[in-house]
C-alpha cells in the first residue's frame, strides 16, 4: 500500500520541537488527474525507449509501496530532522 | 471425553505407549493448532524475516560549533527490494559508468548481475549481522530487525 501519512518535524529557534502531519493521500488524489493525463505519453515515451512500461510502472509502485515505515531522525545541539513515512 | 483422548488412554491401557508418551499426546491436544509462520518464528534458531534495516549513529565528540549528534534511520526492506527491481532499468550505459565508479572504490560489483532472487538471499543472511563500531567519540549500529 502506498503511502497515506507524511510527518515531518523540526526544531525552532525558540528549541520547540514541531511536526507537521501531512496526509499524502490527499496529494495522490489530488495529482490522479495529472498522473491519466500524462499516463499515455509516458507508455509512448517509454515504447519509444524500448522499456517495458508495465515492469517499469509496477517497480515505480513498489518503490512507492516500500516506503512506507521509512524513518529518518538526525538531531544534535543546533538542529533536528524527522521524516516518518507511514 | 472426546475420541482422541479415549485412544490414547486405550493404547496406555494396552501397553503400547509409555505414560511419559501419553502425557505427551495429551499435552498435544490441549495445545492449540499452530499456523506455519508462528511455528517458524517460535522454533529456535529461525528467526522471522527482518522487515527493517536501522543505522544508528551517534556523535559523542565535543566540537566547536558541533555538538551531540544523534542519526537514527529506518529504512524497509521492501523498499531495497524495490529499489533492486527498478536498478534493472538503468541503461546499460549509466550501469557501465556506476560499476567503474564502484570499482574505483575497491567495489567489485556488476549491478546488471543484482538480481531481486539475489537480493532475497543477501537479506536472508544479513538478518544475522550486526555492524557494531564504537569508539570514544562515535558509536555506530547497522543491524536488522
Amino acid at each position: 500500500m502506498i503511502p497515506l501519512l507524511v510527518i515531518l518535524g523540526f526544531r525552532k529557534h525558540n528549541g520547540r520541537i514541531v511536526r507537521f502531519w501531512i496526509p499524502v493521500f490527499l496529494v495522490w488524489l489530488l495529482l490522479l488527474p495529472l498522473v491519466l493525463v500524462l499516463l499515455p505519453f509516458a507508455f509512448i515515451a517509454l515504447v519509444v525507449m524500448k522499456l517495458n512500461p508495465f515492469r517499469l510502472f509496477k517497480a515505480g509502485w513498489q518503490v512507492l509501496s516500500g516506503l512506507r515505515g521509512t524513518r529518518v531522525e538526525v538531531e544534535d545541539d543546533n538542529a533536528f530532522v524527522l521524516i516518518r513515512i507511514l | 471425553m472426546n475420541e482422541e483422548r479415549r485412544q490414547i488412554l486405550e493404547m496406555l491401557s494396552s501397553g503400547k505407549i509409555t505414560t511419559d508418551e501419553a502425557e505427551r499426546l495429551l499435552a498435544a491436544l490441549d495445545t492449540p493448532p499452530a499456523t506455519a509462520s508462528s511455528a517458524a518464528s517460535s522454533e529456535p534458531g529461525l528467526k522471522p524475516n527482518p522487515k527493517y534495516l536501522r543505522v544508528l549513529v551517534e556523535d559523542r565528540s565535543q566540537r566547536p560549533g558541533k555538538g551531540h549528534t544523534q542519526v537514527n534511520v529506518r529504512v524497509p526492506m521492501q523498499l531495497l527490494r524495490a529499489g533492486v527491481r527498478l536498478a534493472s532499468f538503468i541503461p546499460a550505459q549509466a550501469q557501465n559508468r556506476v560499476n567503474d565508479a564502484l570499482r574505483e572504490q575497491g567495489i567489485q560489483l556488476d549491478l546488471s548481475q543484482l538480481k531481486p532472487e539475489n537480493l532475497e538471499e543477501l537479506v536472508n543472511q544479513i538478518s544475522e549481522l550486526t555492524v557494531d563500531v564504537d569508539d570514544d567519540d562515535t558509536k555506530v549500529r547497522v543491524f536488522c530487525e
